[in-house]
């Protein structure tokens, strides 16, 4: 548990202290965001639903997929001497899911400055956000690890992420679709019992394959 | 010598499969029943067409409009005009209490053929006016038999593509058997770390992909006939385009990781991955959105009325013959495989 804490604490500071990563992520961010109120002027709810999810796609891949990078080379060898790999894989996937939570915040906050915010059921939302955040953290984490296996890492984890990225998206595009109002047909329980399936079937079957992936 | 049996039986299940279900006859149906709106009242003439029927065959037809199982009435006169086609004459008595402002009657007509037509939802019928002599009698009067000759069932709008059910849904099975197999194979390697094992599982998703293609390509080609348009982002169309992608992707992994044991450990760890995400893809969300497939959307599922026994006895076996047929390619495939593989090594030895 401590080890999982000061590995996320490792992380943590890395980020902040090379700035570029953050600084780089927002403007990103923001430049998104831009692009999209100058484009479109006037957004409807499902418009706006869409893209929310879009911008969350694409900020994340971003955010996350780059994360194991660090570990890769001589810093490796040498978490492989100090830690077990299952720490590893939890800190990593904890960081990310909070990065992505943060992330997703972010994206709301810069949309609803320059937009109104088409949200009804705040509280609804905020639970959406952070289940997708949980799911999406802990495929990214994963697929950024498998990737990181080949040289053309970057490429690679575009690649092989987006498909495996779209159960869920889809179905955090209906749970959104929720809480602005619009009905799309069944019960917002039902998309969270399968986002929660998804997401321990995906974190069982990562925890068990990463130690495959991480001895070489 | 190994005994070779089950590809002898693979064969033969798909030449039954082939030779079954092209040959075996529809059943009789009603293509449609003119006019498709009335009220009720005496003296509703109906013209009706039929598809494989032989109304002139018979000396006494019963031509029946079914409510419910308790409201049904007999056509007071009816004229054959030709095997597919007759006139009937009914008077709708008053529509029961408790009924809607209009309700949906089906037609059955028996004997039409090898056994009983029936056309779902064929006439709307609004309360008329006007006094009827007919009265509602209940379906127990009639003697409809539903099954006389060997035959499949007939469907408006499927008609006789029902026959791509032993292409179409069966290969779409054989490919979850075959990508199962190779997730199976993918376990393997990690846990003895024999390349083998590797090969195997690469040469199966080859396969498990390959039957997937021919499965979306036949049903486009049935979304074609019956939908009117072969890719109309049907949810269950979009999700199994995103599988193809997923498992080409696996191929993209495989090829960009030069050294051989790496490349084993990151496909097989992949593998695993992607078919776990394969299942809530084509079997969880797919279920929660409208779709044009069967199951989902109010349509009947699998195994409801679009599946009777009759087709049962092709569908089964379809389903054991493609995924045989599939396992040997991927045999083959195997095969094929490991020389390349031996053939690269012993170069580099020699080099």
């Amino acid at each position: 548990m401590t080890q999982i804490w000061s590995l996320i604490r490792k992380d943590w500071m890395i980020e902040w202290r090379l700035k570029y990563a953050l600084s780089g992520l927002l403007l990103y961010l923001i430049t998104l965001v831009f692009v999209i109120v100058i484009s479109f002027q006037q957004i409807s709810g499902p418009v706006w639903n869409v893209l929310y999810w879009i911008l969350f796609l694409f900020v994340g891949m971003n955010a996350v997929l780059k994360s194991y990078q660090q570990e890769s080379g001589q810093r490796k060898y040498y978490f492989q001497q100090l830690i077990d790999p299952v720490t590893l894989l939890i800190s990593k996937t904890l960081y990310n899911i909070v990065l992505l939570f943060l992330a997703a915040l972010l994206i709301y906050l810069l949309l609803s400055v320059f937009i109104e915010s088409p949200v009804q059921h705040y509280a609804l939302f905020l639970g959406t956000v952070a289940a997708v955040s949980v799911s999406f953290g802990i495929c990214l984490t994963f697929i950024s690890i498998v990737a990181n296996q080949a040289a053309e890492s970057a490429t690679l984890a575009v690649i092989i992420g987006f498909p495996v990225l779209l159960p869920v998206l889809i179905t955090g595009v209906r749970m959104s679709a929720f809480t602005i109002g619009m009905s799309m047909g069944g019960e917002i329980e039902g998309d969270f019992t399968i986002l929660f399936a998804i997401d321990l079937l995906l974190l069982g079957l990562s925890l068990w394959l990463f130690p495959f992936l991480w001895k070489d | 010598m190994r005994l070779e049996w089950w590809k002898y039986l693979g064969i033969a299940i798909l030449l039954y499969t082939l030779l079954f279900g092209m040959l075996v006859p529809l059943g009789p149906g009603i293509v449609e029943a003119s006019p498709s709106q009335t009220n009720t009242g005496p003296g509703r003439e109906f013209e009706v067409w039929g598809y494989n029927t032989r109304f002139s065959q018979f000396e006494k037809l019963n031509v029946v409009l079914k409510l419910d199982d308790n409201h049904c009435v007999l056509a007071r006169e009816y004229q054959v005009i030709s095997d597919y086609r007759l006139k009937a004459i009914f008077d709708l008595p008053a529509l029961p209490e408790g009924a809607r402002s209009s309700e949906f009657a089906t037609l059955i007509i028996y004997p039409a053929g090898t056994g009983t037509a029936i056309l779902p939802s064929a006439v709307s019928m609004k309360e008329g006016y006007g006094d009827s002599s007919g009265a509602w009698v209940p379906e127990s009067q009639f003697a409809f038999d539903r099954n006389t000759s060997l035959h499949f069932p007939y469907r408006n709008i499927l008609m006789e593509s029902i026959r791509n059910t032993y292409f179409h849904v069966a290969l779409w099975f054989a490919m979850m058997f075959i990508l199962g197999a190779s997730m199976v194979y993918s376990i393997r390697y990690l846990r003895s770390g024999l390349l083998d094992w590797d090969l195997k599982a690469n040469a199966y998703a080859q396969v498990g992909i390959l039957i997937g293609c021919l499965g979306i390509t036949t049903g486009m080609i049935w979304a074609a006939n019956t939908w009117g348009k072969a890719w109309s982002w049907d949810i269950k169309q979009t999700m199994a385009a995103v599988a193809m992608l997923i498992y080409l992707a696996y191929f993209v992994l495989r090829s960009s990781i030069e050294d051989q044991e790496k490349r084993a450990r990151t496909g097989a760890a992949y593998n695993i991955f992607a078919f776990a995400t394969l299942i809530p893809l084509l079997y969880v969300v797919p279920r929660l959105v409208d779709s044009l497939h069967p199951g989902s959307g109010g349509n009947p599922a699998m195994g409801g009325e679009d599946l009777d026994n009759t087709m049962r006895l092709v569908f089964y076996p379809a389903i054991i013959g493609w995924t045989l047929l599939g396992t040997w390619v991927a045999q083959l495939t195997f095969r094929y495989l490991k020389i390349l593989y031996l053939m690269r090594s012993r170069n580099l030895t020699e080099q």
